[in-house]
């Protein structure tokens, strides 16, 4: 079983792009070469200005790389719930920009010639339990309401248990590592500065713009985008945002018939299952997605990949378990991702919030700074609709209260223990937090028999990290960061490894 | 009431000194404690003005020294948390007031 996601298990993809090592100047420097970023980019060097992507691992090698790879324009926490938290014109909006990134990447894989296998393909909704039957047609309802051209179905092309079912055609999929690492490509011969493994560890305001550091270099810029899919650093925004966990199985099928659609159940976990085809020829893979659940919060022993891989055996006859993957998404507060001037900031641009829906938000917001840099309001009231400062205490009470104590909670459960424990029973590809002198550390013991110890404490708000067994992973409760277990940062807002014991 | 109240300070004094013992050692302070001893500080300091408005003869002195060792230790947390600044001196300050505090509520209980 290969532990990637497909995209990245075939493109075996290398740093191609140096270190950032010295001062440079740029209009615009972008943090994060994920699809936020490098749309900003594409959107800004053909408006003529000078951009710097810096990026901590490689391009495309965060989320994005490891995504699922469908374009559509439903969302994940349901377009009825957006319409209870704020009105049909928000609906709309979100639909029309949606509708709108879709075709922009269309657009894009075909005028750069990027063989991204980008194929138009229907979306599907359904049910079996007659409970949900009205939530998914009051779903239809609003959608064929705001102009979208969804319908109810009595045939699904996969052999799935129904009772009610929707579809809406001409919806996408494409391989997002080969999309965003090729745009990048002919970014880079447009004169856009791209580092890999530089990683940001400071971003400042200044009065004229902004300043970037990284370990070796720095960037001066007029503007900057933070394209890190949650913001890095400390930041207010973290209190309206919630990080989880999702899993992903590919497998192949016996029949190896396999339909083109994206499926998504009402099931809580949500799980969506697509087909796709992981050499750019036919469709070859069918894969099921979610069973989420907080970073750093997973239920002790709960074999999430299992489940996914049930899931799957009990609907389809499987030849084989190809690929399983994991990965990140941020929940904002009231449904809508944030998008625009960073809270207080003059030059300072995020992006963040968007569900597993990121690959399309992220277009959009990579269009939607884009344009608010070069102050080119074409694209109507987008940028209010999305905007990062905005004050929705109604819409968000619920979420900000309810998650705000889940984090409150994982502080309060840092107490002492009083008493060291011996660690060298810590079994080979396991991990404990344990004290040493008074001091939680991160204890764990990789496949090789060497046992490796850091500090449990998170370096970004101080969270104490808990193990992460399926992959073996030091995972913060709290704000979502990620550290191997020699405590290198891997994703989420820290920007300094765990401190070594 | 006003000794359950310095009862509930003395025990969040007490957490007090076991965090500072970390941070003078420059190890970091437990969380739960720090939160715990933030929520006895709370319900000490409710209280304390709840006497204040309901008994003439009030410890105001003390509650506005309170308050102050309060604001300090919020300060304190924000940049323990956001890793912003060594928090040693700011912790023997914020413990000082607040021992300032209980000491002259003590003085004040026993005085009246
Ligand atoms: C399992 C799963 C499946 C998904 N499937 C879909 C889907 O089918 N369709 C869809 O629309 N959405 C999907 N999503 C959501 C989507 O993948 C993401 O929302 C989207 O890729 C986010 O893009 P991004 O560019 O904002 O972030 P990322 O792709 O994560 O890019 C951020 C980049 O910033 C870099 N970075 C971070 N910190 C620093 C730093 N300090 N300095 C420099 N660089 C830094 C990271 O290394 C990373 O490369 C899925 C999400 C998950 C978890």
């Amino acid at each position: 079983m290969n532990t990637q996601s497909p995209w990245k298990a075939q493109f075996n993809k290398q740093s191609i792009y140096p270190t950032l090592n010295q001062e440079i100047s740029v209009d615009i420097a972008i943090i994060g070469g994920g699809i936020t970023g490098i749309t900003a980019a594409q959107h800004l060097i053909q408006n003529g200005k000078k951009v710097a992507i810096i990026e901590a691992l490689s391009i495309g090698e965060g989320t994005t790389g490891d995504s699922t790879g469908n374009l559509y324009i439903p969302v994940q926490p349901y377009y009825q719930n957006i319409l209870k938290k704020f009105d049909n014109a928000t609906v709309n909006t979100i639909l029309s920009s949606r509708q709108f990134a879709i075709d922009y990447i269309e657009k894009i894989a075909a005028q750069e010639n990027i063989n991204c296998h980008f194929a138009r393909r229907p979306w599907f909704l359904y049910t079996n339990n007659p409970e949900q039957i009205k939530f998914l047609e009051t779903e239809v309802e609003l959608m064929k309401k705001n102009g979208v051209a969804i319908d109810l179905t009595t045939s699904l092309p996969l052999n799935l248990e129904f009772k009610s079912a929707a579809l809406l055609d001409n919806q996408a999929r494409f391989n997002p590592l080969i999309y965003v690492t090729e745009l990048a490509a002919r970014l880079a011969t447009k004169g856009c500065l791209i580092y890999e493994n530089s990683r940001v560890i400071q971003s400042e305001e200044t009065n004229n713009g902004v300043i970037f550091h990284t370990a070796q270099g720095k960037v001066f810029a007029k503007h900057g985008i933070i394209a890190t899919h949650t913001p890095i650093g400390v930041n207010f925004k973290q209190m309206c945002l919630a990080a989880y966990r999702s899993y992903g199985v590919a497998a192949h099928l016996e029949d190896n018939i396999y339909p083109e659609g994206n499926f998504w159940d009402l099931n809580q976990p949500h799980h969506a299952i697509c087909t796709h085809s992981d050499n750019g020829k036919a469709l070859n893979l069918i894969i099921v997605s979610g069973n989420h659940h907080k970073t750093g919060q997973r239920q002790p022993h709960h074999a999430y990949y299992q489940d996914l891989e049930n899931f799957l055996s009990e609907k389809f006859k499987i030849s084989k378990f190809v690929y399983h993957w994991s990965a990140q998404h941020y929940h904002s507060a009231d449904d809508v991702p944030y998008i625009g001037l960073a809270d207080g900031a003059k030059h300072t641009y995020i992006a963040t919030g968007y569900f597993a829906d990121g690959l399309i938000y992220g277009t959009l917001a990579g269009i939607i700074i884009g344009n608010a840099i070069l102050n080119n309001n074409k694209i109507g009231d987008w940028q209010k609709k999305y905007d990062a400062t905005r004050f929705t205490p109604i819409a968000s009470w619920s979420f900000f209260v309810k998650d705000n104590i889940n984090v409150l909670m994982q502080y309060l459960k840092d107490l002492p223990t009083f008493k060291t424990t011996p660690y060298e029973d810590i079994k080979i590809g396991k991990g404990k937090v344990l004290e040493i002198n008074h001091e939680k550390c991160a204890i764990s013991r990789d496949a090789n028999n060497q046992l490796h110890i850091v500090s449990a404490v998170c370096s970004h708000m101080k969270g104490i990290v808990n193990w992460n067994d399926e992959e073996k992973t030091w995972d913060c409760p709290c704000h979502g960061s990620r550290f191997t277990k020699e405590g290198k940062v891997i994703e989420g807002p820290a920007q300094f490894d765990l401190e070594k014991k | 009431m006003l000794i359950f109240i310095i009862s509930i300070f003395i025990l969040v004094a007490l957490g007090g000194i076991y965090l500072i013992s970390f941070i003078l050692r420059n190890k970091n302070t437990p969380k739960g404690i720090a939160i715990i001893h933030g929520c006895g500080a709370i319900l000490g300091a409710v209280l304390l003005i709840i006497y204040c408005i309901f008994y003439k003869n009030a410890p105001i002195l003390s509650l506005i020294i309170f308050i102050i060792a309060a604001c300090a230790g919020i300060i304190l947390l924000h940049k323990d948390l956001s890793n912003t600044i060594s928090p040693k001196k700011l912790a023997i300050f914020h413990g000082v007031i607040a021992i300032l505090a209980l000491t002259s509520l003590i003085i004040f209980a026993y005085s009246s």
